[in-house]
């Protein structure tokens, strides 16, 4: 089943002269991790604050075309019903603090707290989710004081307790340093092993490569490319959209042209590790050269 | 497009939002007047700034909210609450009216928010503590008065002095701001629509 | 977090609408008689603070902002309100019956209502008080603007001083001449009030994310206890403050 199922959409910002979204369509798999990819204005923020609502919704102006998600017409939900249905959780982490809390474990208490579930249930499930996304070193800090990538991380939990079936995450590291972002990637795995779908806008493509089960690439508005990580990142357009591919997928595209044959491109550091060995070890020359 | 009208509309969330901050930047300027040490209160800018972009209910509730939150830890400033929630309402309907968008239209906006709040301060400062509140023009009301000036042309002047410079530049600051902000930003408050049609129509008579 | 709870003393245990009934009690009654009743009701709050642990911290503030109001008030009332009856007199000051008159009457209104407000203040949490309202049909969107208040104002100022210290190593001194601390302002504030600005947008998505227009009925992680104690001391303020009331009535039409 299609947990997002987007189509024909078509959207303009109410004060601007040209369409952002360009005839739309994208069907995200229940359980799936859709990777969004591209250059900066073609569209991707904008897809998300469409799959949440916030479009046309909070930002007004003309759209046409369909959003689905769960089988539920987006456009006609109030903005506050969706909440229920999608988790969002964008790029900057210091305007992702409610405002209103004192402590961490309330900033993820406060969600479950608008959304009516029963005192001893909401310490039960933030204790959970604390656990699960470690940071429970934070519990009684003043989420104001903690540093960009810990934010983001109380943030990205704060949403997860909501327990919602669908997550959009929006550039979730684009403000944060290698090691943030690897704590987040860790959340963001963790959300995906608990089996829900999940579309992300990201620009790290060697952890789209580990993570997406679907890449989708945009250009001006529309959707140019679309597949898994292997087909998007071995397809030669990629570089016209200004795509940067995988280290891995780019040391072996500079192998190849050395002369050394792939079956396929490999995308992670896994697969490029396999992809030398069978080549090396099976392959005589490769052991030639070598000695 | 049909959009919801009425107090209802004033209030949505990113309007709830910034109340907030206005009074945050309320308290702030103030304070940053007191280390700058300049002789004005500056205390308004984030009341008149609301009131422009979201109207008279939003800029009054802000003006109350303000002085009354400050007045917990100085509760003689409560009454003066009264005045802030006034201007706050008199700068929103102006607004609405369009009255911030060119700059003859603030100047007029600006006197009469200036009358008003000397017309309101020598009210409030009398009822309230019967003309000699514990600002600094009340010595300079005093002073007037032992120097023989009656009583209530002493009360106005001195209230003027302290009251139309502060409030020109209070108002000032958000009329520059708000020229600044883009059309997409301004589209999200129940006045935006008069700053950006101002702005169409102006685009229109240069081309 | 629930010890913590437990230890708040005096006033400060009870149930934040209680409190909020004394506070309008106290503040009534100490502007519907005179001065006397007044200082009476003023000294009862001095007690009432230092029973909730809050004497010291609450009688400093009071001497700090509200005494010093008085007296300021208080001279200036009685030295400049126009009247016949001088009492006494030096150089060019003279103090008049009418206006130690009308000083007693206001100040003792400053003194009765702000020592109730700033009482208020020292003995009821904001946080408590709005969700105990909230409880009893406030709008949500009231409690996030009073609680974000009390937060951002703290954040802004943080911010506030690291903009002033950059213009300070700029060479803006705040004790250089009017001109120029002047026109330190304004580049202060311009964007400490743009970026506040723009960090609203992305807090109301923040909001809406956090289910705060979801439909639903809302609950609160801790839920403040109402005690029968606290229900039997509102209803003795409301007899109190009915008292009162009908008190000065009867004695202005005994005075008549």
């Amino acid at each position: 089943m299609d947990s997002i199922k987007i189509t024909d959409l078509t959207y303009r910002y109410p004060t601007a002269d040209e369409d952002v979204l360009r005839h739309v369509s994208l069907s995200v798999k229940k359980g799936q991790l859709c990777a969004v990819v591209g250059a900066n204005g073609s569209g991707k923020t904008t897809l998300c604050n469409a799959i949440r609502g916030f479009v046309p919704k909070f930002y007004k102006g003309e759209i046409s075309g369909e959003v689905l998600v769960n089988g539920k017409d987006v456009q006609r939900e109030e903005i506050g019903v969706t909440a229920l249905e999608v988790g969002f959780v964008f790029q900057n982490p210091f305007t992702q603090i409610s405002g209103i809390t004192d402590t961490v474990y309330e900033e993820l208490a406060y969600g479950l707290e608008n959304m009516g579930v029963e005192p001893a249930e909401i310490e039960r499930r933030v204790e959970e989710i604390m656990g699960l996304t470690k940071i429970e070193a934070f519990r009684d800090r003043d989420p104001y004081q903690l540093s960009g990538g810990q934010q983001q991380r109380v943030a990205l939990a704060a949403v997860l307790v909501m327990n919602q079936d669908v997550f959009v995450i929006d550039e979730p590291t684009s403000q944060l340093d290698p090691q943030s972002t690897d704590d987040v990637f860790e959340i963001i795995r963790l959300m995906k092993n608990m089996g829900k779908t999940i579309v992300l806008v990201e620009h790290k493509m060697e952890q789209i490569a580990e993570y997406a089960d679907k890449v989708v690439v945009m250009d001006q508005g529309q959707i140019v490319l679309e597949g898994t990580p292997e087909e998007v990142f071995s397809d030669p357009r990629c570089e016209a959209y200004h795509i940067r591919l995988p280290q891995c997928t780019r040391i072996a595209l500079e192998l190849k042209k050395e002369g050394i044959g792939f079956e396929k491109l490999p995308v992670t550091v896994q697969e490029t590790v396999e992809a030398i060995q069978a080549i090396t070890g099976a392959g005589k020359d490769g052991q030639e050269r070598k000695g | 497009m049909t959009e919801k009208k009425g107090i209802k509309a004033d209030f949505n969330l990113i309007t709830i939002l910034i109340i907030p901050i206005a009074i945050a930047v309320n308290f702030i300027c103030g304070n940053l007047v007191l280390t700058l040490k300049l002789p004005l209160y500056l205390d308004s800018i984030g009341t008149f700034l609301v009131a422009i972009l979201a109207g008279p209910w939003v800029g009054a509730l802000t003006g109350l909210l303000s002085i009354a939150i400050n007045s917990i830890a100085d509760p003689s400033l409560l009454p003066f609450a009264l005045i802030a929630g006034v201007l706050g309402g008199v700068t929103g309907i102006f607004a609405r009216k369009g009255m911030f968008t060119k700059f003859w239209k603030f100047i007029v906006s600006a006197i009469v928010a200036s009358v008003v709040a000397v017309i309101m301060s020598v009210i409030v400062s009398y009822v309230f503590f019967g003309g000699f509140d514990t600002s600094g023009n009340s010595i300079l009301i005093a002073g007037m008065i032992s120097a023989g000036v009656p009583f209530w042309p002493a009360q106005v002047i001195g209230n003027f002095i302290s009251e139309v410079p502060d409030k020109f530049l209070s108002l000032l600051v958000p009329y520059l701001v708000i020229r600044g902000m883009s059309d997409r930003y301004l589209y999200k408050f129940s006045n935006g629509h008069v700053f950006i049609d101002a702005r169409k129509a102006e685009k229109e008579n240069t081309n | 977090m629930k010890n913590m709870e437990n230890k708040r003393k005096g006033i400060k245990s009870w149930n934040p609408l209680t409190s909020l009934y004394l506070i309008i009690v106290l503040a009534v009654v100490s502007i519907l008689f005179d001065f006397r009743i007044t200082l009476l009701t003023v000294a009862l709050m001095i007690v009432l603070a230092a029973v909730s642990g809050e004497g010291a911290s609450f009688t400093k503030l009071w001497l700090k902002s509200l005494v010093l109001v008085c007296v300021i008030c208080f001279a200036l009332q009685s030295l400049f309100i126009p009247g016949e009856d001088v009492l006494w007199s030096f150089w060019i000051f003279a103090v008049k019956r009418e206006g130690v008159q009308k000083a007693v009457v206001l100040c003792s209104r400053i003194l009765g209502v702000g020592s109730a407000i700033l009482l208020g203040g020292k003995l009821i949490d904001m946080k408590h008080l709005t969700a105990v309202l909230e409880e009893r049909g406030m709008s949500p969107a009231a409690t996030y603007v009073l609680l974000s208040t009390a937060n951002i104002i703290p954040q802004m100022s943080k911010k506030m001083s690291a903009i002033l210290d950059a213009q300070r190593s700029r060479g803006i001194e705040t004790d250089s001449s009017l001109l120029v601390r002047a026109k330190a302002f304004f580049p202060s504030v311009g964007p400490l009030l743009l970026n506040a600005l723009v960090s609203a947008e992305e807090r109301a998505i923040t909001l809406e994310a956090r289910a705060f227009s979801a439909p639903c009925r809302k609950t609160k992680l801790r839920e403040i206890a109402d005690t029968p104690r606290d229900k039997a001391l509102r209803a003795a303020l409301i007899s109190i403050l009915v008292l009162a009331i009908g008190g000065r009535i009867a004695l202005w039409i005994a005075l008549k």
